[in-house]
C-alpha cells in the first residue's frame, strides 16, 4: 500500500516535468538505433531525425554529425536535435552526405540529403487497427518540416467515421472526403467551396469511395464497393476485408454527374482502386474475377488493368488492357498509383484479395510505364506489410505505410525515387521522441497523402454540413 | 446554531455519508466495477496533457484519477460518499446566514447527484466540477469588495471553463445569488450577473474553434456523461439546486421549519431513487465481474437465487457450469434462451461483447476473444481505453505470440496503479518468451487454442469451430461440452448424436442421457438397442414425462416436475 501511495505521489509530482528518455522502452529492432536512420536519403525540409540507441546500458553515446567543416556532437542515449542546427546542417549538405559517427558503434553511417524537395506536409487518418467498431479517429495534418500535427476533422464532432480522403496532386484547395455512418456524406471542396453530397444513385452500386482526382481537376474517379469483413481464427492472420461486388465510375465535377461505362461496370468482374494517369488519358484500376466467399476468399486475385479516358468528353473506352496479370503469378494487385511525371506506377502485391494492409506478405512493386517492366521495391520493403502509398507532387518521394515494427500498428515511411525509379532506403516519419511517441500511439496511420500546403478545412462548417440532412445528389450522365 | 443543533447537523451529514457508502458498497458494487473498467487512468505527463486539452479536462482527469480506485468497490463507494459529502458541506458553506432549519437544504444538490450517479454511464467529473466551483465561489466571496471580487470571478471564468467545463458557471451563479442576498451594491451585482451570463454564452462558442466537439456538448459538458449525445440532466439539476438552495435558505430561519426543509431535501430523492436505480443492470454487471474474476460458484449461487433472465446472465451461468464441470448435467436446471444464451452474437456496444469474449477465451478461441475485447474497448462511447480490456488484449496477443503488440498494452498498463504489477510481471515474460508457458493459464490457452484449421469465424458455423477445437486437442473438453450444448439448444439432435459419439469420457452426463433417450424415441420404434449408458432412472423419468405430456398437463405443471430436464426445454422453449 505504501509503495502504491509513493507511486501516486511521485507520478503526480512528475506531471509537469519534461519528458525523459527511458532506455528500457527501446524495442522493435535488433539494430543499434531506432528508428533506423542509417544510410537513408532525406529531403532538405524534413524535421530533425531524432533517434535513440537501443542498448539499455554501457557508456553514454556521443553521436557526431559531420559535413565539410561542420561537426555537431550530441551526447545521450536519445539523439534530440535543435531544430535550427538540423535545418542549417541539411541546407549545407544538400546534394551531399552527412557522415555520422558514434562513440559506441564501430561503423559510421551516412545521411544523404537529396536535392529533391518534398511537399509541405501530409494528411492521414489515425484509427485503431481494429475490426468493425471505431473509437476516436480523424483526419490529421502533419507539417513535415516540424513535429506539428493538427486535427482537420474528428469523429468527436458527429456520429460516424471519416474515411477516404484525396487531394488533386496534393493541392490542399481541392479535396474529397467521405464520411460513413448515420451522417454519411462526401464532402467535396472545390476551389474553396465545401459542400456535402450524396454519392449513391439508383444506377450505381453504392457510395463513391477510393477517390482519385483527374490531373486537370475536372473529374474524380471513384469506385463503389460492397465491402465485408471476416475474422480468422488462427493467430497468424486476424482480419480479411473483401468485396462482394464493386464497380467504377467517374464524377464530372462541372455537371455534377457520374459517368459510367459497361467496360468498368461488368457484372462478372470486380473493379476497384481507380487512378488516372499523369496525362489524364488513362484510367488504371484493379480487377478480379468473382469467387465464392468465404470458401474461396484466398483465390480472389486482382490484376492491374487500364482503360482509355477522354478528358474532353469524359468518355470511357470500351477496351480493357491488362497491364499486370497478377492472377497468373498467384498474386493480387492493389492501390495502383502512377507517378505524376508519368514515368512509373507503384502498386502493392499480396497473395490474394485487395485489402493488403492485413497481409503480412504485402510488398510494394514499381512498374516502369515506358517498358511495362515491374520489380519489387526491395529497399523499401520489409518482412512485414507494406501497403498504401502516395507520391509527392514532384514524383521524387514516395510515402508508404508499413507494419514492419510490431506487425499491427501502421507507421509511415518515406523513400526517395530517383529518375530511374530506384528507391532509396526509407526513413520513418520523424517524431521529437520517436520511441516514446510510437510506443504510446494506439492508432494506425491510414491513407497517407501528400499536401503541398496547409488544408483549409473549416471544421465548424464541415460539422454543420455533416450533421445537417441536406445533401446534394450526384446525378448520372 | 447551538451545540445541540450542530450535533444534529453533523449527524445528518454523517448519516448521509453512511447511506451513500452503504448503497454503493452493498447494493450497487458492480456499478462501481463497471465504471472502473470503462477507463484507463495513466500516470504521466502525456496522459495529463491529453486530458486537459479539452474543456473540462482537469475535472475529467481528476475524475479518472478517483475512478481508478473503483477497482475495489468499497473504495469506490467511499470516494462517492466523500464527494457527495463535500458537495453538501460546500453548499452549506456557501449559504448566507445559514440556519439550523436551512441546513437540510444543503443536501439537495448531492441528493440529485446521487441519483445521477446511479446511471452507470454518469461520470463523477460532474461532481468534481461542482465541488471545485463551490470551493472557488466560497473563496472568492471572502473578498469583501464586490467590484474587485466580480472582476476576478469574470477573469477566472475562461480558466474554470477550460479546467472543469460548463458546470463552472456555478461560480458566478452562486456568487450572484450571495451578492443579492447580502444586499450589496445592486448595480455591481447586476452588472456582474450580466457579464457572467454573456461570458457563459460566449465561452463554448470560442472553445468550438479549437475543440472538435459539437456546440451542445460544449454547452452541456464534454465529460459529464459517457454518451456524448446524452444531456446530463440530473447533473445540471444538481447544479441548479445549489443556487436555488442558497437562495431559499434565508426563508428557513425558524427552527421549526427544519422538518419541512428536511422533507424538501430528502423526500424527492428518496421517492425517485427506485426510478433511477436499475438492479437488472447491477446483476448483469455482477455476472460480468464474477466471470472476469473466475468466481464460478458465486455465479451459480447468484443464478440459484435469481433465475438468469438475460442473454448475459445465461451465458455467464453456462460458462460457470462448464468451468465447474456441470454444463452437461445441470444446464437445464437454469433458464435457457436458446443458443444465444451459450454464445451470443456480437453486438456493437462496449459491454455485451466482454462476457462473450470471456467465454471464447476460456474455450481457446483466442482470436475471437481478442476481436470481442478489442471491439468492446473501441466501443466505449467517450473514446476512453479500458485497463481491464487492455489487460485482456495483452494476454491474447501474448498467447498468440504477438509480443510487440502485447508490449504496447503492457506499456500503457505500466502507467496505471492497479494493473502495474501485472504489467511488469508480464513484461518479464515478453522479454523471455520461453518463460510464458511457466504460467499455467498461458500454457493451457496455448495448448487448447486453434492451431491448424484456418477458417473464418462464423456464428452460423460455431458447431464446426467448437468441433475443430476438440479435434485439435481432445483435452479441451469444454469445447466439446459447448458443442453438445450448442446442438441441444438448437434442438439439432442428429448432430448432437453424431458429436456425442466422439466423447471418450463423461458421455453419460444427465442431459446427454436425456437427449439420447429423446433422440432414440424420435427415431426408433422401441428401446431395443438403446446405448447401455442410459440409466434406468433416466429411462423411467422419460416414460413419466411422455405420459404426462400425453395426458395434456399444462406447461406450469410440467415445468414443476420436469423443468430441469432437456425434454422440457425441447418441448416448451426456444420455439
Amino acid at each position: 500500500m505504501m509503495k502504491r501511495l509513493a507511486y501516486i505521489l511521485m507520478s503526480i509530482l512528475m506531471l509537469g516535468s519534461c519528458y525523459r528518455f527511458d532506455p528500457a522502452e527501446a524495442r522493435y529492432t535488433d539494430g543499434p538505433i531506432w528508428p533506423d536512420y542509417m544510410d537513408v536519403t532525406v529531403p532538405v525540409g524534413i524535421a530533425p531525425l531524432n533517434f535513440c540507441y537501443t542498448a539499455e546500458d554501457g557508456p553514454v553515446p556521443v553521436t557526431t554529425f559531420i559535413h565539410g567543416e561542420t561537426s555537431i556532437s550530441i551526447k545521450g542515449r536519445e539523439v534530440v536535435w535543435k531544430d535550427k542546427e538540423w535545418k542549417k546542417l541539411l541546407k549545407a549538405a544538400k546534394g551531399g552526405d552527412i557522415t555520422v559517427r558514434s562513440s559506441v558503434l564501430p561503423d559510421e553511417w551516412t545521411i544523404h540529403v537529396s536535392e529533391d524537395g518534398i511537399d509541405y506536409g501530409i494528411n492521414y487518418r489515425l484509427i485503431a487497427p481494429g475490426y468493425e467498431v471505431y473509437s476516436k479517429m480523424g483526419i490529421y495534418e502533419r507539417d513535415l518540416s516540424s513535429y506539428k500535427e493538427r486535427a482537420l476533422i474528428e469523429n468527436t464532432q458527429f456520429d460516424g467515421c471519416v474515411n477516404c480522403h484525396a487531394y488533386n496532386r496534393g493541392n490542399p484547395a481541392d479535396y474529397s472526403l467521405h464520411i460513413r455512418g448515420a451522417h454519411g456524406a462526401t464532402l467535396l471542396n472545390i476551389e474553396g467551396e465545401m459542400a456535402a453530397y450524396n454519392t449513391k444513385t439508383d444506377s450505381t452500386l453504392g457510395f463513391c469511395v477510393y477517390p482519385y482526382w483527374h490531373p486537370e481537376g475536372e473529374y474524380i474517379a471513384y469506385s463503389s464497393n460492397n465491402t465485408r469483413q471476416g475474422f480468422h481464427v488462427l493467430p497468424d492472420k486476424l482480419i480479411e476485408v473483401f468485396d462482394l461486388d464493386s464497380d467504377l465510375q467517374v464524377y464530372d465535377i462541372r455537371s455534377n454527374s457520374l459517368i459510367t461505362s459497361a467496360s468498368i461496370k461488368k457484372k462478372d468482374v470486380w473493379e476497384t482502386f481507380p487512378a488516372f494517369s499523369a496525362d489524364g488519358k488513362t484510367l488504371y484500376f484493379c480487377a478480379a474475377t468473382p469467387r465464392p466467399i468465404p470458401s474461396e476468399t484466398d483465390q480472389i486475385r486482382y490484376n492491374l488493368c487500364s482503360v482509355d479516358f477522354d478528358p474532353a468528353t469524359g468518355a470511357i473506352g470500351s477496351q480493357i488492357d491488362t497491364l499486370i496479370f497478377a492472377e497468373g503469378m498467384g498474386k493480387s494487385v492493389s492501390f495502383p498509383k502512377p507517378s505524376y511525371d508519368g514515368r512509373f506506377l507503384v502498386y502493392t502485391l499480396s497473395d490474394y484479395g485487395n485489402f493488403s494492409i492485413w497481409h503480412h506478405e504485402a510488398d510494394l512493386w514499381i512498374m516502369d510505364l515506358a517498358t511495362g517492366e515491374s520489380r519489387p521495391m526491395s529497399l523499401a520493403n520489409s518482412g512485414d506489410t507494406e501497403s498504401y502509398h502516395s507520391w509527392s507532387s514532384n514524383s521524387r518521394w514516395m510515402m508508404f505505410s508499413s507494419r514492419r515494427d510490431d506487425g499491427l500498428y501502421t507507421r509511415l515511411f518515406f523513400t526517395h525515387i530517383d529518375e530511374n525509379g530506384q528507391e532509396a532506403k526509407p526513413f520513418m516519419l520523424p517524431q521529437k521522441h520517436p520511441l516514446h511517441y510510437y510506443n504510446y500511439l494506439n492508432r494506425s496511420y491510414n491513407v497517407p497523402e501528400f499536401v503541398t500546403g496547409p488544408v483549409d478545412l473549416d471544421r465548424v462548417k464541415a460539422e454543420k454540413l455533416i450533421n445537417s440532412p441536406e445533401r446534394i445528389q450526384f446525378g448520372i450522365r | 446554531m447551538n451545540r445541540r443543533q450542530t450535533i444534529i447537523c453533523s449527524g445528518l451529514s454523517a448519516a448521509f455519508l453512511l447511506l451513500v457508502f452503504a448503497f454503493f458498497n452493498f447494493i450497487y458494487p458492480y456499478h462501481i466495477h463497471y465504471q472502473e473498467q470503462m477507463q484507463m487512468f495513466r500516470f504521466g505527463a502525456d496522459y495529463f496533457r491529453e486530458s486537459i486539452a479539452v474543456p473540462g479536462g482537469l475535472g475529467d482527469w481528476a475524475g479518472g484519477f478517483l475512478v481508478q480506485f473503483f477497482y475495489y468497490a468499497p473504495a469506490g463507494a467511499l470516494i462517492i460518499s466523500i464527494l457527495l459529502g463535500l458537495m453538501q458541506l460546500l453548499t452549506w458553506k456557501n449559504m448566507e446566514k445559514g440556519s439550523f432549519a436551512a441546513y437540510p437544504l444543503s443536501f439537495l444538490p448531492p441528493a440529485a447527484m446521487f441519483l445521477f450517479l446511479c446511471d452507470e454511464n454518469a461520470l463523477i467529473t460532474a461532481a468534481v466540477a461542482i465541488i471545485a466551483s463551490l470551493a472557488l465561489s466560497m473563496a472568492l466571496m471572502k473578498i469583501r469588495k464586490a467590484g474587485i471580487r466580480s472582476i476576478i470571478a469574470i477573469l477566472l471564468m475562461p480558466a474554470m471553463y477550460m479546467l472543469f467545463g460548463s458546470i463552472s458557471i456555478l461560480v458566478p451563479a452562486v456568487m450572484a445569488v450571495r451578492a443579492f442576498l447580502r444586499k450589496e451594491n445592486m448595480k455591481v451585482a447586476a452588472a456582474f450577473a450580466f457579464a457572467a451570463l454573456m461570458m457563459a454564452a460566449e465561452l463554448p462558442l470560442i472553445a468550438r474553434e479549437y475543440s472538435p466537439y459539437p456546440l451542445d456538448r460544449l454547452y452541456f459538458g464534454v465529460h459529464y456523461h459517457r454518451y456524448h449525445n446524452a444531456i446530463p440532466m440530473l447533473a445540471w439539476i444538481s447544479v441548479l439546486l445549489v443556487p436555488a438552495a442558497v437562495a431559499i435558505a434565508p426563508l428557513f430561519r425558524k427552527d421549526r421549519m427544519a422538518a419541512l426543509s428536511l422533507a424538501v431535501a430528502i423526500l424527492p430523492a428518496a421517492c425517485l431513487a427506485p426510478t433511477f436505480t436499475d438492479m437488472d443492470k447491477e446483476r448483469l454487471f455482477g455476472y460480468d465481474f464474477m466471470a472476469r474474476m473466475g468466481q464460478w460458484n458465486k455465479i451459480l449461487a447468484t443464478s440459484d437465487r435469481h433465475a438468469p433472465d438475460s442473454p448475459i446472465a445465461v451465458e455467464c451461468t453456462n460458462l460457470a457450469l462448464a468451468k465447474t464441470g456441470h454444463l452437461a448435467s445441470d444446464m437445464f436446471a437454469f433458464f435457457q434462451n436458446g443458443p444465444a444464451g451459450l454464445l451470443p452474437e456480437f453486438t456493437r456496444d462496449h459491454f455485451s461483447p466482454v462476457p462473450t469474449g470471456t467465454v471464447y477465451y476460456h474455450l481457446g478461441m483466442v482470436n475471437t476473444a481478442q476481436t470481442f475485447f478489442f471491439e468492446a474497448q473501441e466501443g466505449i462511447p467517450d473514446f476512453q481505453k479500458s485497463a481491464r480490456l487492455s489487460q485482456a488484449l495483452a494476454k491474447t496477443n501474448l498467447i498468440n505470440g504477438d509480443y510487440e503488440v502485447a508490449r504496447k498494452y503492457v506499456n500503457a498498463l505500466k502507467q496505471t496503479l492497479f494493473y502495474r504489477k501485472w504489467a511488469k510481471d508480464t513484461e518479464k515474460l515478453l522479454d523471455n518468451p520461453g518463460q510464458i508457458n511457466s504460467v499455467p493459464e498461458y500454457a493451457w490457452m496455448r495448448s487448447v487454442r486453434m492451431k491448424e484449421h484456418d477458417i473464418m469465424f462464423s456464428q452460423e458455423e460455431l458447431d464446426s469451430m467448437l468441433g475443430l477445437l476438440y479435434v485439435e486437442n481432445d483435452t479441451n473438453t469444454m469445447a466439446m461440452d459447448y458443442l453438445l450444448a450448442w446442438c441441444l439448444l438448437r434442438k439439432d439432435l442428429p448432430r448432437f448424436f453424431e458429436c456425442h459419439q466422439l466423447l471418450k469420457t463423461g458421455y453419460d452426463a444427465r442431459h446427454y442421457q436425456e437427449a439420447v433417450v429423446l433422440y432414440w424415441a424420435l427415431t426408433h420404434d422401441g428401446p431395443e438397442g438403446m446405448p447401455d449408458f442410459i440409466s434406468r432412472k433416466t429411462a423411467a423419468s422419460f416414460t413419466k414425462f411422455i405420459t404426462a405430456l400425453q395426458s395434456g398437463r399444462n406447461e406450469a405443471s410440467m415445468q414443476k416436475e420436469f423443468g430441469n430436464t432437456y425434454w422440457f426445454y425441447y418441448h416448451y422453449r426456444f420455439k
